[in-house]
């Protein structure tokens, strides 16, 4: 469609849609991340200012993402439940629907408990790549820019 | 979930989907043995109504990028795989973007200092004390409910 539009040839359509996507990737540390303790302590207060339930920092939840067409690798395991090709992202939200934590990219197939637990396994392989990274490379004191 | 996430007392809200472990709160769960008990179904209830910020969360998302809807990518290697995510990790970011902008309250984000580096804890983490800390955790939050609402 685009194509048509404004005479581009699909190739640099696509490369534009990646060089956009790369764009706003950099923003994702300002944008997307797991609040700090004051932040967790402001969403508990919001929270618990409505609710019964005084401690809670977001709800989990995995949704469905629907595909136009079956993958043409392994697309058994894109088949879900709803009887749609679908990935399953796992997402933390708060009570201002920002999404704090997210696992993208699992197959539709996958029960949500599953999408977690690889989400945990991730979080503790960059945990442990982190400070061997730190141990390995940085005397005390030193940093990079 | 490690414990440099979460404060003392903290816990994040889930469906009955999730397994119940150390900061993870799930519904109670219907069974034929176990059917639900009044009180239990008002927890629930109380649960999922403060929770439904997550489902909102979902459907603004899905509102926002209609790609999300129908995601017109082809998943055919890795990379094509990568792609989608990265697709997928963008549409997040906007949205956040459009929240944290439009709610002059909302918390800022001028460091990265949320996630804190800490040792990795020992493994010893075993499933079995993650449920009983999470079991014991919802069995307060049950009775201080029901003493409250006067079940």
């Amino acid at each position: 469609m685009l194509t048509d539009r404004w005479a581009l040839q699909a190739g640099s359509v696509n490369n534009y849609t990646n060089r956009c996507i790369y764009a706003i990737l950099q923003l994702e540390k300002e944008y997307f991340r797991w609040p700090d303790a004051a932040e967790r302590s402001q969403i508990k207060a919001r929270i618990g200012a409505t609710s019964f339930f005084k401690d809670c920092v977001g709800f989990i939840d995995g949704t469905l993402i629907t595909l136009a067409s079956a993958p043409s690798l392994h697309k058994e395991d894109y088949w879900t439940r709803k009887l749609v090709y679908a990935l399953n992202s796992l997402l933390i939200c708060d009570d201002q629907r920002r999404v704090i934590y997210a696992h993208h990219g699992w197959c539709g197939s996958a029960h949500d408990q599953r999408v977690l637990k690889s989400s945990l396994v991730r979080y503790r392989v960059q945990q442990l790549l982190m400070s061997f990274l730190m141990l390995e490379f940085f005397s005390p004191g030193s940093s990079i820019r | 979930m490690m414990p440099s996430l979460f404060s003392e007392g903290e816990y994040i809200l889930a469906d009955s989907g999730y397994a119940l472990t150390e900061y993870i709160v799930p519904t109670f769960k219907r069974s034929r043995l176990n059917p639900l008990t009044p009180a239990q179904a008002h927890f629930n209830n109380a649960l999922a109504k403060i929770r439904v910020a997550s489902e909102h969360c979902n459907g603004m998302l899905k509102g926002r990028f209609g790609s999300l809807k129908e995601l017109r990518l082809l998943i055919s290697d890795a990379k094509s795989a990568g792609h989608v995510c990265a697709w997928m990790a963008a549409c997040v970011v906007l949205h956040n973007f459009l929240i944290v902008e439009r709610l002059a309250g909302g918390f800022t984000s001028d460091d990265f200092e949320g996630v804190s580096e800490d040792e990795p804890s020992e493994q010893a983490e075993r499933t079995a004390d993650m449920q009983s800390v999470g079991r014991q955790r919802r069995m307060h939050l049950f009775e201080l409910f029901v003493l409250e609402k006067g079940y």
